[in-house]
């Protein structure tokens, strides 16, 4: 195979492992897992309570400038059920064509109201953008009722390889470039200042009641430093295991914990985050095969035995 | 006689270890515009939401910092501090839009100021007035859970 060099031979190179063949089951495991995760995100009060705001209020961003104002508490519910319902239909692979795509845009919409409050929201994100590839891809030709109508699984292809793929690069780059504007706009500073320490004693001041664990860590400023080094090094590194899947065992919970950590200790909310980095990079393919195996393995312990009456006395 | 077994191919669709060789283009182009929007919005910043420039806590922080605050002023002219998380995410806004308030034509800003003072109301019973400070924080030194120097505090905009 010849060597390619320069930008254009990375490039390609990076095409060709995202276009690598992969099974219908990962990819329907993505649908399932982040379907799910979209009807619980939908399913909170915030959108509701974003309905109706005064229109002096409302600082649009992106697409919501062609809106004048919040849209009413009726219509915000109408698109909150009618999204929740096409998430668990795309989740269970009924009619995906048509019911994912309806579930991503009433997500983007109801999000896109939160990022009309004077900043771009990051919460929902990850979780949106990771959702992108499903709206072109076969998601449903495994663990869907559509899959079960037609009697049979398909296994590999190209088809189902690069939604996966192009969601994992996503997910990795959201981490990668949160970490790497840390450092292009702050420096070493962002961990080796006592940043971290004004940031927790600024959110808890911030709050009518004191935020116990903010305090304490900014009160230690080694615990601090060493904090904040980790996240960042958990944000640079997390693409490393696009080229290294062993190190998802190490990288993913370390994302869950540093999600934890902020929902501990500042009190926001990037639980969907560590979610959907769960969905993406957990190997669900294999842990059915694992469970079925043990499932097999247990009948054929507990089938012959009680076929020969031998197990019971 | 030998018999010789002969594999006759049953179903051409693909399976596992019978990948199909190449991608559709239109998946190939899908990935490339996607992947090239996503990679322009995050590394120039560009906020063409969903696509974002992931700017999170990016900037550093010092001891020192600037707030604005909301206090309810009640019928009998007591004053207290009206949290954000008392009232609904439609009002949380407050902090984003107070920076550039004084930007704002006399007229926003009076709205702008009625429309919190209505939710106020709601929130609270008998609030004649809200007032509107430039808050300025030093975190450092401590006293307990809170900062030991009380904060310096300046009216900017009220409204009845």
């Amino acid at each position: 195979m010849p060597v390619r060099r320069g930008p254009a031979g990375l490039l390609r190179q990076a095409e060709g492992w995202i276009l690598e063949p992969g099974s219908a089951r990962s990819l329907a495991a993505l649908r399932i897992g982040l379907c799910l995760l979209l009807a619980v995100r939908l399913s909170r009060s915030v959108y509701v309570q974003l309905a109706g705001q005064p229109s002096v209020l409302f600082r649009p961003l992106s697409f919501m400038r062609l809106l004048q104002a919040m849209p009413s508490r009726e219509v915000v519910l109408t698109i909150q059920a009618l999204a929740i319902a096409a998430s668990l239909m795309a989740a269970g692979g009924v009619a995906a064509r048509i019911s994912l795509p309806v579930a991503w845009l009433g997500a983007v919409f109801l999000n896109g109201m939160w990022t009309s409050v004077g900043q771009p929201m990051h919460n929902e994100t990850l979780l949106l953008l990771a959702m992108v590839p499903l709206l072109r891809a076969p998601s449903t030709d495994a663990w869907s009722l559509a899959a079960v109508g037609r009697g049979r699984t398909s296994g590999r292809s190209v088809r189902y390889g690069w939604p996966v793929r192009t969601s994992m690069i996503v997910v990795a780059g959201g981490y990668f470039f949160s970490g790497f504007n840390k450092l292009v706009f702050s420096g070493p500073a962002w961990v080796f200042s006592d940043n971290l320490r004004w940031i927790l004693y600024g959110i808890s001041d911030q709050n009518r009641r004191p935020i116990a664990a903010a305090l304490l860590l900014a009160s230690h400023p080694l615990a601090a430093h060493a904090v904040a080094g980790l996240s960042l090094a958990t944000e640079i590194g997390f693409p490393i295991v696009l080229w290294k899947p062993r190190l998802v065992g190490i990288f993913v919970p370390a994302a869950v914990l540093l999600h934890v950590g902020i929902g501990i200790t500042m009190h926001l909310d990037y639980s969907a985050w560590a979610a959907t980095a769960v969905v993406l990079f957990v190997r669900w393919e294999a842990l059915a095969d694992r469970l079925a195996r043990r499932r097999k393995a247990g009948a054929a312990l507990v089938g012959p035995g009680l076929a020969h009456g031998s197990g019971l006395p | 006689m030998a018999i010789r077994e002969v594999a006759i191919p049953i179903d051409p669709r693909p399976s596992d270890g019978d990948a199909e060789p190449e991608a559709p283009a239109a998946a190939r182009w899908f990935v490339r515009i996607f992947l090239s929007a996503f990679l322009v919005c995050s590394i120039f910043g560009v906020e063409w939401w969903p696509l974002t420039g992931f700017r999170l806590f990016s900037h550093v922080r010092t001891a020192h910092r600037i707030q604005w605050t909301l206090d309810t002023v009640a019928s009998g002219g007591v004053e207290s501090p009206l949290w954000l998380g008392d009232v609904p995410r439609a009002y949380q806004g407050f902090h984003l839009i107070m920076p550039g308030f004084s930007r704002l034509q006399p007229a926003v800003q009076q709205a702008t100021c009625a429309a919190w003072l209505a939710e106020a109301r709601r929130v609270r019973t008998s609030v004649s007035e809200i007032r509107i400070y430039r808050v300025e924080w030093q975190s450092w030194p401590r006293a307990g859970e809170r900062p030991a120097r009380p904060p310096s505090k300046k009216l900017v905009y009220a409204c009845a």
